[in-house]
């Protein structure tokens, strides 16, 4: 009765076709989601500790929300087909959704990131000559105001973007979420747990990123790395990540408790082939040890030394950058490794590091954004504010 | 300074605003005016000007018993829709069973060239073949999710029917639930039948005689 591992796949179901592609997508528009959480931490809910990351918080997000949508293009057979999206629209596909999700973020993220640095386009604007000085003047869109009044309704109008962007961003990641867990047909993914987990582990994956690039910045600036924003972030960091772990493991536990038909496969897949990405990578190395280190920096926090605070929390971002990473790699690629008959695994995916969906190209895709950064640095300094108030 | 602003002159020749958006929604009222008074697509096609799909309702009915495993529908299928290469619109699957012990299935290319005999050194105690292919779902969860609307059903829920025509057992079968005197249905009504996975609730349109607790 219980279908046994007898090797057979469906004849359709030999390939995986949702490569590593499909894995970064998500992983990217998790840490969009999570950046833009700490900013908006700030911009909305007024958290002071958040104050010297509002801004680079707010252009990380920018940065990789621009590479979203490049391992979907870079996946697809025929991308330019994407474009019937909005020609024969359906409207029960989550798949869908993600265009009009995408373009109405990026506005409102764009929106945002505008209205925070007006003044900084302006003064750079005013202070340039040439070609840089004409750059600033069309980013300024014609608005000189730089009075009390214009910078309090700038304040408003971002408290409204940032409050519109958090559903937005949690949308926009959640649809993943949405689109893994409402498929019957594969019992890897589906649970109504998915959305919420893909959530929670990107809110862990946008902090940690904040927390490694913000020690970074600072080291290269030369800056002094804030105690309570990083303490702030270790916190939500903990919280968040043993939030998305609870729920991660309560999943397993149900499949095994139930017994269903799927957990002969399922089980056999968590202690065969996903054996080092999902207990090594995903629960032991990027759980249980960010776990425990995280925990000793809240906990003990203030009996710390700044030095120590930092290394132990950038080392629990470091891992725990790589635990949702195998989170993704284990729920795309691990659904698709089973075939529906429920009685045999497909062929074993590695991605090559040269082939169009390959290492190298997720690899390249991964590394725009932190370019993207460098120069949005350059253009508008985002953490000029601080020095200033240090003057 | 609003005052100024609010009487601020047009260039000549130039829109307010009032007038753009005025004019833009006369042209979008219009054109959904348009879109719902043309008539929706004809049913007729190429299937002769009196077919009309809101007469007909398509099932398909497959006999394991009578399946020989010959592979003649997947053939079939291949060449008449031009079926890509190493996928497969529809295959046949052999089951072993055992008096005791794990079941043996296989499917080899689909069944594309038959079956060979296999030395899987099991004492068999049922053994069957178990053609599928698409469901026919009504409640079709494939079509649900397409982002571009590739995925489409007709009203009528037709079938192919190049496997229904090669198979030369009449394993398969096609019926149609408007059709009081259908043969086919008449099995559906009168039968024990069964679908491939009903706990998913998708309300296919496929159905089988002699399925067993082995087949997913």
């Amino acid at each position: 009765m219980f279908p046994e591992l007898t090797g057979y796949l469906f004849p359709n179901d030999v390939h995986i076709h949702w490569s590593l592609m499909i894995v970064m997508y998500p992983y990217i528009t998790g840490l969009v989601a999570g950046a833009f959480l700490v900013s908006s931490l700030y911009h909305v809910f007024g958290r002071e500790e958040f104050k010297p990351l509002g801004r680079f918080a707010l252009a990380t997000a920018l940065c990789f929300l621009a590479v979203a949508g490049l391992p979907l293009l870079n996946h697809l057979g025929h991308p330019e087909r994407a474009l019937n999206i909005v020609v024969t629209p359906n409207f029960t596909s989550a798949m869908a959704g993600f265009g009009i999700l995408y373009a109405s973020y990026f506005i409102i993220l764009l929106l945002e990131v505008w209205f925070v640095f007006r003044i900084d386009i302006i003064d750079t604007a005013a202070r340039s000559r040439g070609l840089k000085r004409r750059i600033f003047a069309l980013l300024a869109l014609g608005v000189y105001d730089t009075s009390e009044e214009a910078q309090r309704i700038d304040h408003k109008i971002i408290r409204v973007l940032a409050a519109i962007g958090i559903p937005m961003a949690c949308l926009l990641h959640g649809y993943v979420g949405f689109l893994f867990g409402a498929l019957k047909a594969n019992p890897w993914w589906s649970t109504p747990l998915m959305p919420v987990i893909f959530l929670f582990s990107a809110m862990v994956s946008g902090i940690a990123l904040l927390i490694v690039l913000y020690q970074i910045a600072m080291k290269i600036k030369g800056m002094e790395i804030d105690r309570e924003a990083i303490s702030a972030m270790a916190r939500w960091l903990w919280l968040f990540m043993i939030m998305s772990l609870t729920l991660e493991l309560l999943e397993i536990m149900m499949l095994a408790y139930e017994r269903a038909e799927e957990w002969e496969v399922i089980s056999h897949l968590l202690t065969h082939q996903l054996s080092f990405s999902f207990i090594s990578l995903q629960m032991v190395g990027g759980g249980l040890i960010p776990l425990i280190l995280l925990g000793i920096v809240v906990l003990m926090g203030s009996y710390m030394d700044d030095r120590i605070r930092n290394t132990l929390t950038m080392v629990s971002s470091l891992l725990l950058l790589l635990q949702v990473l195998a989170m993704r790699w284990n729920v795309v690629i691990g659904g698709q490794m089973f075939s529906k008959s429920m009685m045999g695994f497909r062929e074993k995916y590695v991605p090559g590091l040269f082939e169009k969906e390959g290492i190298l190209a997720a690899a390249a895709i991964l590394f725009i954004p932190f370019v993207l950064l460098v120069i949005f640095e350059k253009l508008l300094p985002t953490f000029r504010h601080i020095r200033t108030q240090e003057h | 300074m609003a005052a100024q602003e609010n009487h601020r002159k047009l260039p000549s020749g130039a829109m307010s605003r009032r007038d753009f958006l005025g004019r833009s929604g006369s042209a979008v009222a219009g054109g959904m005016v348009i879109a719902l008074v043309l008539p929706e697509g004809s049913s007729a096609g190429t299937l002769g000007a009196d077919y009309d799909w809101n007469r007909h309702r398509w099932v398909y009915l497959i006999d394991t018993s009578k399946c020989i495993g010959c592979g003649s529908c997947v053939r079939a299928c291949r060449a008449e829709n031009s079926v890509p290469e190493k996928m497969y619109r529809t295959w046949v699957e052999r089951y072993e069973i055992p008096m005791e012990g794990e079941a043996y299935v296989d499917s080899p290319d689909g069944s594309e060239h038959g079956f060979d005999p296999v030395a899987n050194g099991l004492s068999v105690g049922k053994g069957f073949f178990v053609p599928k292919l698409c469901n026919h779902c009504r409640a079709t969860p494939c079509i649900q999710v397409c982002p571009v609307g590739a995925s489409f059903a007709t009203r009528d829920g037709v079938v192919l029917t190049a496997c229904v025509e090669i198979c030369p057992v009449g394993a398969r079968r096609v019926g149609d639930r408007e059709n009081p005197d259908d043969p086919v249905i008449g099995i559906l009504a009168t039968r024990r039948v069964e679908v491939l996975q009903p706990e998913l609730l998708t309300r296919p349109q496929c159905f089988y005689l002699g399925l067993d607790m082995e087949v997913r």
